[in-house]
């Protein structure tokens, strides 16, 4: 019943990322995952079991489990779309480990696809019209919420005043993850950043400029995670700690709404994997906003209370420092494909792959998805090492 | 494709629905356009309708009287599924403040950046509103404010007046006789604050209140 080995991430494939419109869901999909199953050395017959992450709201064209029809695929034993938001790629992943090792399937893939961008008309505008006009989410609108950029900014907001933050904060992780991106050939925006070129950036909504934004793609990530030994060449990256947190913080006195909570996931997959934070050589968080790497890097208790903005503004989380935050420019500078950014990345650094990017002698990982507005958590630790 | 296809109810540019509050005044909200109306009928109705008769309607568990989210359908306090939504005090404080410059063509209406507010009422609740009328600076975290209402594309929600004087004397769907007074003059939070004036945006942008 056991796999005859750990389940491991043993395959990677990413589509281009293209910044412009082009391309359905379902068509990068496939496309990425027969670039991952190249990379693992396998085939479509050797999988067995397929979780499919798709970009949240209604959209006819988003991901399903049709891709599996659609995609040439042959008899599964497991089949699911798995959905918390953003947090989801992160969980699939953690499906994956469970199912293969429950003996309910040999070989998982874990593809996320999408296309926000169409022609005529830019990302935030698509985002503008998206949402409805029922419930919670109406009224938000009716008052001029559009987007996610306005939300965000109302936490930028709060977290600034309950932290101590500051726009010099949101620059240096503007600064520190644009450097990571100047080393990633997948990265969308790769050229240089410093605090005058931040400063000199559009105003989304204060405090937010659009370089503390995601930058939107159409693409797709897979990963191949299997129990088997497979033929690829590269390391196989183990998952030796995943944790969840779903903090249910409410929308009323007292008590903060916007952030707190997340971090019974990652103390979990820490305790899971027998190591500690100081184990960590680099961490990949979902950065939606400049400010979500502040407020991750505190609720997950990789920095003191209160003192991410001092850390990032010392240069620990960029290139050369001793705490790689977000290492390929993560969805700020690198691209946006939800919970796949740090997950791409994580496996790239795990493997020695990253290039000039490259994070001398890494073999653990901490992996951070959110969904919602932060009210989601799922976090892996990845290693070379495997945990038995 | 359209980028309308996330919505429940693709938006209707230019198409103000009045059918839900046929007596309400559609002069247009100084902020967005009648397509961003919400769902008068939908799962909020209970707001919409205290709204436009000048109230505003929040609910509570029936049972313990905790305050409850606008979406929620059982209490987390006790577990029950009764939900009473009545009027609570028009009166509350920033929580979080943005000021949003980001204006998409043809759903907002303004040529200056507009605030976007998280109001901590004083019945508990936490509420997302903007301004009852146009101002050119996000408010003070801290800072009182009043609730008014404002009237897009028929259908009347809550906002934000950073003068409560302002929002007692708004017209567009009070009923005075049921006005509760403001906890504290705004003064007392920001003395330096403009006051909004009317429905033209203010003439001078500034951004000090809120740090960018």
């Amino acid at each position: 019943m056991a796999p005859p080995l750990e389940p491991a991430v043993v395959g990677l494939g990413l589509t281009s990322m293209s910044l412009s419109a082009g391309g359905v869901p379902v068509d990068l999909a496939i496309e990425a995952v027969a670039a991952a199953l190249t990379d693992a050395g396998l085939t479509t017959r050797d999988v067995d079991g397929l979780l499919v992450n798709s970009s949240q709201g209604v959209r006819p064209d988003r991901l399903g489990v049709a891709l599996a029809r659609q995609g040439g695929l042959g008899d599964l034993r497991l089949l699911e779309h798995v959905e918390i938001k953003g947090a989801t790629a992160v969980a699939m992943i953690q499906r994956a480990v469970l199912a293969i090792r429950a003996g309910l399937a040999r070989t998982v893939v874990c593809v996320f696809a999408d296309a926000p961008l169409r022609a005529g008309g830019t990302s935030g505008s698509t985002y503008a019209h998206s949402g409805g006009n029922d419930g919670a989410r109406g009224l938000e609108r009716a008052s001029g919420v559009l987007g996610s950029v306005p939300t965000y900014a109302l936490l930028a907001s709060r977290y600034f005043a309950v932290s101590g933050g500051d726009p010099e904060d949101l620059c240096a992780v503007a600064v520190s993850t644009r450097a990571w991106a100047l080393g990633n050939p997948d990265a969308v925006v790769r050229k240089p950043l410093d605090a005058e070129g931040y400063f000199a950036s559009r105003m989304v909504s204060t405090p937010l400029r659009v370089l503390d934004c995601a930058r939107p793609v159409n693409g797709a990530v897979a990963l191949v995670v299997s129990g088997e030994a497979t033929p690829g060449p590269a390391p196989r990256v183990h998952v030796r700690g995943m944790g969840q947190a779903h903090p249910m913080r409410r929308r009323r006195a007292p008590g903060e709404s916007w952030f707190g909570g997340g971090r019974a996931a990652v103390d979990g997959a820490l305790t899971m994997a027998g190591l500690t934070r100081a184990d960590l050589d680099v961490i990949e968080l979902y950065d939606p906003f400049s400010v979500v790497t502040l407020l991750l890097l505190e609720e997950y208790g990789l920095v003191e209370p209160g003192q991410a903005g001092k850390v990032v503004r010392s240069g620990a989380t960029a290139p050369g420092g001793d705490l790689p935050v977000n290492t390929g420019g993560g969805q700020l500078s690198g691209f946006y494909l939800q919970g796949m950014t740090p997950l791409a990345e994580a496996v790239v650094q795990l493997r020695g792959a990253g290039g000039a990017r490259q994070v001398a002698g890494a073999s653990t990982a901490l992996v951070g998805g959110i969904g919602g507005r932060v009210d989601h958590h799922a976090c892996l630790i990845l290693d070379l090492e495997p945990s038995r | 494709m359209s980028p309308n296809t996330d919505t429940a109810v693709p938006a209707a540019p230019n198409e103000p629905d009045v059918s839900s509050a046929p007596d309400a005044p559609d002069a247009g909200d100084w902020l967005v356009d009648a397509a961003l109306a919400p769902l008068a009928g939908g799962s909020l109705a209970p707001l919409y309708a205290g709204a436009a008769a000048g109230e505003l309607t929040l609910p509570f568990c029936a049972a313990c009287g905790l305050a409850l989210e606008l979406e929620q359908r059982a209490c987390d306090g006790c577990g029950a599924t009764d939900i009473r939504w009545r009027p609570v005090e028009r009166a509350g404080t920033v929580h979080a403040a943005t000021l949003v410059h980001r204006r998409e063509p043809g759903l907002v209406r303004v040529t200056e950046p507009y605030p976007v507010l998280d109001v901590e009422l004083t019945s508990g609740h936490r509420l997302i509103m903007t301004t009852l009328t146009a101002t050119a600076l996000a408010p003070a975290i801290g800072r009182p404010v009043a609730i008014g209402f404002r009237v897009v594309g028929g259908v009347t929600v809550p906002a934000a007046a950073l003068d409560p004087a302002a929002a007692l004397s708004n017209s567009a769907a009070l009923s005075n006789s049921e006005l509760s007074e403001p906890s504290e003059p705004s003064d007392a939070a920001t003395p330096d604050s403009p006051r909004a004036t009317g429905t033209a945006p203010a003439p001078v942008p500034s951004e000090t209140e809120v740090s960018q």
